[in-house]
């Protein structure tokens, strides 16, 4: 059996993704969580001194805090196995990277396992989010300095 | 069914909270042009204006479809409002914050001493950018 | 208040049922779908979309992976503003600290705290 009829194989066993599910199952759970943050700011514009533009800041904190407790103890699991996309999009997906990384690659070390690991998943992210933003910001830098857009 | 009737009391509680005194100036009928500005607006819910003699903070409640253009709408009430009051120093904003301050304000009936130093604190804080 | 959590709910959902499709649909790794979603967001903020979408989502937009992003860019372009092309390099970090170094911080006292067991994703 060559390698493309044990695809083929693959292929039938495995059951087909049912997208549409998928998707109304990321849309709860990405939902939930972002109401769960819409909650969390309300609470830090009532009682601190933040703006709603402010307090984005403590709420993404909060948020991986959060995270931090659900990734030990291992619900943060059987939430993205139910929720896909929705689990990982939001900060808390990014969280979770992190942290599983560095509880799994704690046994390592301190320095090689957790401060090397840490980012072994979610680093892409950065990554690419500087690189983006950068050339972003560089573009648009120079439009403006062009007169072609403004601010 | 349990965590059905916690929501459920959880959004009676938050709707219950949410629907007083939409329209407010402290002190009351302090500026009449004011008053008349802000109630011409087609884009807010409502309105929130606290004055003294220097400045004019006012938060408005923009609905919630129009809140993409929040700047603009922000910027051209302030407009308005400078072509008529040319000597104050205006602050607009969509903020929740800042109206949850001025409900404060109002609430506590402060005098005048103490008014206009809130009034610095909440223009510090809405001058605090990202 | 209470229009505030639907529409959050209803934006937020939304922008992870992109993130489903990119995954199902286009079969992308999730260290794939989330390196787009952040280019996007940033491209999205570039363009000057996003904020008004913080306007008017609130949580819905900042707490998904785009405003990431989104804030690299804008504290690139707030500081291009005042110092120009250099500002590009240094004003990224300005805004967007808090997820990064939240992580890190809890990365470190989760990794303290709870022992390993299947906690990846």
């Amino acid at each position: 059996m060559d390698q493309k009829q044990f695809d083929k194989i693959v292929d039938k066993q495995t059951p087909k993704a049912p997208l549409f599910v998928n998707m109304l199952k990321a849309f709860l759970v990405g939902g939930i969580i972002c109401t769960v943050g819409q909650l969390i700011t309300f609470f830090y514009i009532r009682f601190f001194p933040f703006t709603e533009r402010t307090a984005a800041n403590p709420t993404v904190a909060t948020m991986v805090f959060i995270a931090m407790i659900l990734t030990g103890t291992g619900l943060y699991k059987k939430i993205s196995q139910f929720g896909g996309a929705g689990s990982a999009v939001p900060v808390t997906g990014f969280g979770n990277a992190v942290i599983s990384a560095s509880i799994e690659h704690k046994s390592e070390g301190y320095v090689l396992g957790i401060g090397g690991n840490m980012f072994k998943l979610a680093g892409s992210v950065i990554v690419f989010g500087v690189l983006s933003a950068f050339f972003v910001a560089l573009i648009k830098t120079i439009l403006v300095k062009m007169g072609v857009v403004s601010w | 069914m349990k965590k059905i009737l916690y929501i459920s009391l959880v959004l009676l509680l938050l709707t219950a909270c949410s629907n007083e005194r939409e329209e407010a100036i402290y002190p009351a009928e302090e500026a009449p042009q004011l008053e008349e500005i802000l109630n011409k607006q087609d884009t807010i819910n409502g309105y929130r204006s606290v004055l003294n003699d220097e400045d004019i903070l006012v938060a408005i409640d923009i609905k919630r479809m129009k809140r993409f253009n929040k700047e603009k709408i922000e910027k051209n009430l302030k407009k308005q409002l400078e072509e008529k009051f040319p000597d104050k120093e205006i602050l607009v904003t969509g903020d929740l914050k800042v109206r949850w301050e001025l409900e404060k304000v109002m609430d506590n009936q402060l005098n005048t001493e103490k008014l206009s130093e809130t009034i610095e604190e909440i223009k510090s804080l809405s001058k605090e950018e990202t | 208040m209470i229009t505030s959590l639907i529409t959050s709910f209803i934006v937020g959902g939304l922008i992870c049922v992109i993130g489903q499709i990119l995954m199902d649909g286009f079969k992308l790794t999730p260290a794939h779908t989330l390196s787009t979603l952040v280019v996007s967001g940033s491209i999205l903020d570039g363009i000057g979309l996003y904020e008004p979408l913080i306007d008017f989502a609130g949580a819905g937009a900042t707490i998904p992976i785009t405003s990431f992003g989104n804030s690299l860019t804008h504290g690139a372009l707030a500081e291009a503003e005042k110092h120009g092309l250099i500002g590009v390099l240094t004003g990224m970090f300005e805004v967007t600290s808090s997820g990064i170094s939240a992580a890190i911080l809890f990365g470190v006292i989760g990794a303290f705290i709870f022992q390993k067991r299947n906690t990846t994703y």
